[in-house]
């Protein structure tokens, strides 16, 4: 990326637009208001000259006045200017041979030209018909506005070149920390998955942003594992139904060429049939289960569909499905539902509440109790299922919830490890915690909602 | 195995399917049940055609031209109320409910059993006879009063639970043909999912063994397969 096309310094060339333009207008300002100023000075004390010399000509006459002018003439440079004419216009003393013949009736300022020299001056006459006029010099004004513009500038170009500095250091400093965290970006985009952007040890928003984009590579790479192992182990799973399918079909080929042709050989190719499609049916299941996962966790958080149900209801619903399949294993169900009030799908909560229950059932040994409370307290819904199965290693209690998990103790009963994820999916579509404890003996889940 | 109940005059069913392999196969489901298909494999062209007096409309949700479910809207909104059945590979619960709620009257997901097909074909040809269906039940021996929600059989008192009831009338309303576990759970339990453990089986048995104990013809009976039929057979 080149320096010139950053926004960074696109931000900084504005900032030092703005200020040089600001420091010029305000120096002009300066200048103007000194410049009139020291004008106003310097006439100030000419208007004031003239009218002591007038003063002097009604007290002393003309020689008095010829004298003060010359004694005036003595004072040292930069000093006024002067010149007496008699009426007729000839000179009488003064620092100019000829009265300039622009020069304006009395006590008006007028710029005129001497030896190619400019001057101000201003004129009064006497009552002889003499006439005095005294002027200075402009170059004298000028020079003091030259030494004033170098005071003024020369701070004001101090000034923009410390910004400019300033700007760069700092620019240079800020583009480096986002290049780091571009760089590490980049790293990302082209394959380098573990890459992370370095933390500056000031803590700002640049140190935000780069740990915000390592929270997110951090995410991102937990998610993309989840994916890789979800897809390994999907291929994995499939492996073993659509083996079984082919072993069917491959069966049924082979028993319609040897199978004697009576009810027996028929019924023989016909059950090799029906595993067949038993098994085809078993891969639609598990492809169904991970779309359902997978749906739910994507309707997380949405309001849609949600409508004010009972728990209790609900749990009565899913004891109907299963009191029969308990009954037939010889296990107790014992029921508390009291009135939980929950905002959800239906559909769902009922898959949810009978996948729990599946579990437990599944786990349960003949004899014992399988028992589900549900009510409210404290402002939050509760559900509490407990079983006295074998329970569940702990180790594996933080596991239970991924897809496919399955714990070595229960390889041995049927099921793709998908139950529980539905259950996790559907829990977090309607903001229910839902935590797996030892029973002691058994395994107690609770889930906790907010009371709607 | 034609139901003579339904082959009673032409049932004519109009296909809108783009699969040729699928279309085959729901033709040959159809036709022993007494239905004679025409095919259709594209949409626009399927909304024309349905339009012309059908009994029956199987359409395919993911069709070329125009979706399934927008094919079942325009017509619903033409007040053409032609039984319709929904074929989809989208077959998760919502994606049915979206379907039922468009106007489509039943939905199967591919892929379908056979006999789960055929019940809810006939399921859906009965219920558009508009018959007053009847309150009692008749099944062999098998008495099932609808409104009084009482059975007997032989003349003798059965005592059913409300769910029992409702599985044995399910199981009535398609007897002599295969009611598969799906189609019972959809409508006993309100379930459109199909739960690990056989939950179905435990109170087909339970009911089995109320309907039959002391008669010497068995009358529930698992089909091959994913279901259950109801007729009489005599005990091994």
């Amino acid at each position: 990326m080149r320096l010139s096309k950053t926004a960074l310094l696109q931000l900084m060339a504005t900032l030092v637009a703005v200020f040089v333009v600001t420091s010029a207008i305000m120096t002009a300002l300066a200048y103007r208001t000194a410049a009139l100023y020291t004008q106003d000075q310097i006439r100030a004390i000419i208007v004031a000259d003239l009218g002591g010399l007038a003063d002097l000509w009604q007290r002393l006459g003309p020689t008095g006045l010829q004298a003060a002018i010359e004694a005036r003439q003595q004072a040292p440079e930069p000093r006024r200017l002067y010149l007496l004419v008699s009426g007729d216009g000839d000179k009488i003393t003064g620092d100019f041979d000829f009265w300039p013949n622009n020069l304006a009736k009395d006590r008006d300022w007028t710029h005129f030209e001497h030896d190619g020299e400019g001057y101000d001056g201003l004129s009064t006459h006497f009552a002889d018909g003499s006439r005095l006029m005294i002027a200075h010099h402009r170059s004298v004004h000028e020079a003091m506005l030259r030494g004033l513009s170098a005071d003024l500038i020369g701070p004001a170009l101090l000034g923009l070149l410390a910004a400019g500095l300033a700007s760069l250091v700092i620019l240079r400093k800020l583009f480096r920390r986002i290049d780091r965290i571009n760089e590490t970006c980049r790293a990302v985009a082209s394959g380098d998955l573990a890459a992370r952007v370095p933390l500056d040890a000031r803590i700002d928003e640049f140190r935000e942003l780069a740990s915000n984009v390592n929270m997110m590579l951090d995410r991102i790479d937990v998610l993309m594992r989840g994916v890789r192992t979800l897809s390994d182990s999907l291929a994995h799973e499939m492996r073993t139904p659509i083996a079984h399918l082919r072993a069917g079909l491959d069966r049924a080929a082979r028993e319609i060429e040897t199978a004697p042709q009576d009810q027996q050989g028929r019924d023989k190719v016909a059950a090799a049939l029906t595993d067949g499609v038993r098994e085809a049916d078993g891969v639609i299941t598990l492809f169904t289960a991970l779309l359902d996962i997978a749906a739910t966790e994507a309707a997380e958080g949405s309001p849609n569909n949600l409508v004010l149900l009972d728990m209790a209801d609900l749990v009565h619903q899913a004891v109907n499905l299963y009191e029969g399949v308990a009954e037939d294993r010889g296990i107790h169900l014992v029921i508390a539902a009291e009135p939980a009030p929950i905002l959800g799908e239906e559909h769902l909560l009922v898959r949810f509440l009978a996948n729990l229950l599946d579990n437990a059932l599944k786990f349960s040994p003949p004899g014992k109790a399988v028992s589900i409370t549900c009510g409210s307290a404290d402002l939050q819904g509760f559900l509490i299922l407990s079983d006295q199965g074998p329970g569940m290693p702990e180790a594996f209690r933080d596991k239970a919830f991924e897809r496919f998990a399955r714990s070595a103790d229960a390889k041995a009963t049927p099921g793709h490890g998908l139950g529980l994820s539905l259950v996790r999916a559907i829990a977090r579509r309607h903001s229910i915690a839902i935590s797996l404890y030892d029973g002691a003996p058994g395994l107690r889940v609770e889930a906790r909602w907010p009371l709607p | 195995m034609a139901d003579p109940e339904l082959a009673l005059g032409a049932i004519r069913a109009l296909i809108i399917e783009d699969d040729p392999v699928m279309a085959q196969h729901i033709s040959g489901l159809l036709q022993p049940l007494g239905i004679t298909p025409d095919l259709v494999a594209e949409g626009v062209q399927g909304l024309k055609a349905a339009a012309r007096g059908y009994n029956l409309l199987i359409i395919d949700r993911m069709l070329p031209g125009l979706d399934g479910l927008d094919i079942v809207a325009r017509l619903r909104a033409l007040e053409i109320e032609t039984p319709v059945l929904i074929v989809s590979a989208l077959g998760r619960a919502s994606n049915t409910v979206e379907g039922l709620e468009r106007g489509a009257d039943d939905y199967i997901s591919k892929p379908f059993s056979d006999d789960e097909f055929q019940a809810r074909v006939r399921a859906l040809l009965r219920r558009a006879r508009r018959e007053p269906s009847p309150d009692i039940l008749l099944v062999e021996d098998l008495e099932i009063r609808i409104k009084a929600r009482t059975v007997h059989r032989s003349g003798q008192y059965l005592a059913l639970s409300p769910k029992e009831f409702e599985l044995l009338s399910c199981l009535a309303e398609h007897a002599g043909s295969v009611v598969p576990r799906v189609l019972l759970l959809e409508r006993v339990w309100n379930l459109r999912f199909d739960p690990q453990t056989n939950v179905v089986d435990v109170h087909v048995s339970r009911l089995r063994s109320k309907l039959d104990e002391g008669f010497t013809t068995r009358l529930i009976h698992n089909a091959r397969g994913e279901g259950y039929i109801l007729q009489a057979r005599p005990v091994d």
